[in-house]
């Protein structure tokens, strides 16, 4: 997974880092099903499909949400592409990629 | 002959020439037209062609060109009648519903199958945020899911409902759903998300209806992977980004602010992320950023010569004292081959941002600090016959090595080779001592003979699960996570003292 740290937060605009790479991401983003929503400092860990322009299901505008929820795939293990992870200062939760 | 059709020829190839013929029949006869559309949205390229081509873009190309030519050309809403979304719909074959409240929303619920439902009808507040309208085809009773086993995102019953939403805050951007949601790939973009799709004018339609300053009608909707928009309106073709920065063929960089620099072709080179002068033999980074080491193997220069071989460039440089060192480069001034047999030792990020480096032989390099061609992963051919000492992150991300030869390496550091799944031949025979990660990602290698190596850190060879020889007659103490997916993981673990700290769950 890719280890991104959102940079800042503009409504639904989030610019995230890949400290690695040093490469900057712009993604409309919505989060379902959180008490809180990730903020500025926070990391973002993404499989590298979700920033591959190539990637047939890549998009610029992202919705997750708990994976349990049936409005995204089921997520048989960690490798999915749809398997997100937020890490908090104090906790990290996963989620999956919601569509529709 | 129309000599737009030769303009384009000339600066972009016979190829994307003949495209613009088939994609734009009516501009490319009216004389200029086209040719001066095109140059003025896309730099000169020879690549265009493939890029578009290569990436199935023809649609999106054409309509990015259409869009300019509706624009300027002025064919205006008010001059010409545009008929409502609701009877394109119904031309189409739908009865087009436009969503006020989230009940409304919620009552297009029926449609969908369970397990197949639109996140939509979850979020009771994207009717706050998009414009939202569903669209059911006149015969939707007739059209049955248990018909559909091998469901496709745009076959009948997948597009007998549809939902069409519309982002309320700028950019503007629109977006398909369909019937089968997430159980086919990329639900979001049904019609790949182009109104045109469903029927012809409806974009306008939708735009002139409902005031949309609609995106993907306009000019940031078209985009080719590897490709910049510049602040002089055209995109660029790119070799590498870092930090917000382009590195392009033919001697373009385009800035943070998108400005376009051209460098004087007849005083400097550049390729990868360097730029060679001529004028004063000397070889630099480009742009901003941390220097590289590779720009460090290269200085007192007396002589450069530039080689072509049909699409492939060689760059060979005498140096004031030592051997001719020689640079490769692709067709679009990327590195793909080094030689240089002056060179003992490499400071930190050589060729860090690398990608394309297929042979390297740096025949003198006795040590090389860290990041040493971390990105790269096209090296087949690796010659270092003299290297003792490796830093960290060596060919972190390098995939395609499948034989390496190190002979006279002694020490490394952490993550050496981390990432390399090919490899299944590794001859490091004075091996003693390797960092953590060492290997983390093989799957591959089968057998492993270290004579020497006395110690490894965490994590080594982590994920191999094919590993049969293992021969390490001199390795006592292991750490955590060695050969931490290995079905036989527990006989391997037999032979060694686990490292006091070290916890190993069997």
């Amino acid at each position: 997974m890719v280890k991104l740290q959102i940079l800042n937060v503009n409504d639904n605009i989030y610019t995230l880092l890949n400290i690695e790479s040093n490469k900057t991401y712009k993604f409309s983003l919505n989060f379902y099903g959180l008490q809180k929503l990730p903020q500025v400092g926070d990391f973002l860990s993404f499989h590298s499909e979700l920033l591959d322009k190539n990637y047939v299901e890549y998009s610029e505008s992202y919705q997750f949400g708990p994976i349990e929820e049936i409005y995204g795939r089921e997520i048989l293990n960690r490798d999915s592409v749809d398997y997100i992870l937020i890490t908090y200062s104090d906790k990290i939760v996963s989620l999956k990629r919601f569509f529709g | 002959m129309n000599k737009d059709y030769e303009i384009l020829k000339k600066k972009y190839g016979e190829h994307f020439a003949k495209l613009c013929r088939s994609l734009f029949p009516s501009l490319i006869e009216k004389e200029g037209q086209l040719s001066s559309l095109i140059i003025e949205k896309f730099a000169e390229s020879k690549f265009l062609y493939e890029d578009i081509v290569n990436n199935s873009l023809q649609n999106g190309f054409k309509n990015y060109i259409m869009s300019f030519v509706k624009r300027d050309k002025g064919v205006s809403s008010a001059n010409s009648y545009i008929e409502s979304p609701f009877t394109l719909m119904k031309k189409a074959g739908y009865t087009l519903y436009k969503c006020e409240t989230d009940n409304d929303v919620k009552s297009f619920r029926k449609y969908w199958e369970a397990g197949e439902e639109l996140c939509t009808f979850w979020d009771n507040k994207r009717i706050n945020s998009h414009l939202i309208f569903f669209a059911v085809k006149d015969n939707v009773n007739e059209i049955k899911r248990e018909n559909f086993k091998s469901p496709l995102r745009q076959d009948e019953y997948g597009t007998s409902v549809i939902s069409i939403q519309f982002t309320k805050s700028t950019p503007i951007t629109v977006s398909i759903k369909n019937r089968y949601n997430h159980t086919v790939v990329n639900p979001d973009a049904t019609f790949s998300n182009d109104l045109e799709n469903i029927y012809a004018g409806l974009t306008k339609s939708f735009v002139e209806e409902y005031y949309l300053n609609l995106v993907n009608d306009e000019i940031h909707s078209f985009e080719i992977p590897g490709y910049v928009l510049a602040q002089d309106g055209r995109m660029y073709k790119y070799n590498y980004e870092i930090g917000n920065i382009y590195y392009c063929p033919n001697n373009i960089i385009i800035e943070e602010n998108r400005q376009v620099t051209y460098l004087d072709k007849d005083k400097e080179l550049l390729f990868d992320y360097f730029v060679l002068n001529f004028e004063n033999k000397k070889l630099t980074r480009a742009g901003k950023g941390i220097e590289d080491g590779f720009v460090y193997g290269i200085k007192d220069i007396n002589k450069i010569e530039i080689k072509k071989y049909n699409n492939e460039k060689t760059i060979i440089i005498t140096p004031k004292i030592g051997e001719n060192i020689l640079i490769t480069l692709d067709n679009t001034n990327r590195i793909i081959k080094y030689i240089n047999s002056n060179i003992t030792e490499i400071d930190d990020n050589f060729l860090q941002y690398n990608e394309k480096l297929s042979e390297l032989d740096l025949f003198s390099l006795k040590r090389v600090r860290n990041w040493f061609l971390k990105y790269n992963k096209e090296l087949t051919k690796l010659n270092l016959p003299k290297l003792e000492n490796a830093g960290d992150y060596f060919l972190n991300f390098n995939k395609k090595l499948n034989e390496l030869n190190l002979p006279n390496i002694i020490i490394t550091g952490n993550e050496f080779l981390y990432d390399n799944q090919e490899l299944t031949i590794l001859n490091l025979p004075k091996l003693e001592n390797a960092g953590d990660y060492f290997l983390n990602n093989n799957e591959k290698i089968t057998e492993l003979n270290l004579q020497n190596l006395k110690k490894a850190g965490s994590s080594f060879l982590y994920y191999n699960e094919a590993l049969t020889v293992l021969n390490v007659p001199k390795l006592k103490e292991i750490e955590e996570g060695f050969l931490n997916s290995h079905p036989k993981r527990s006989s391997f673990i037999k032979n060694f003292t686990l490292k006091p700290e070290t916890v190993v769950y069997l």
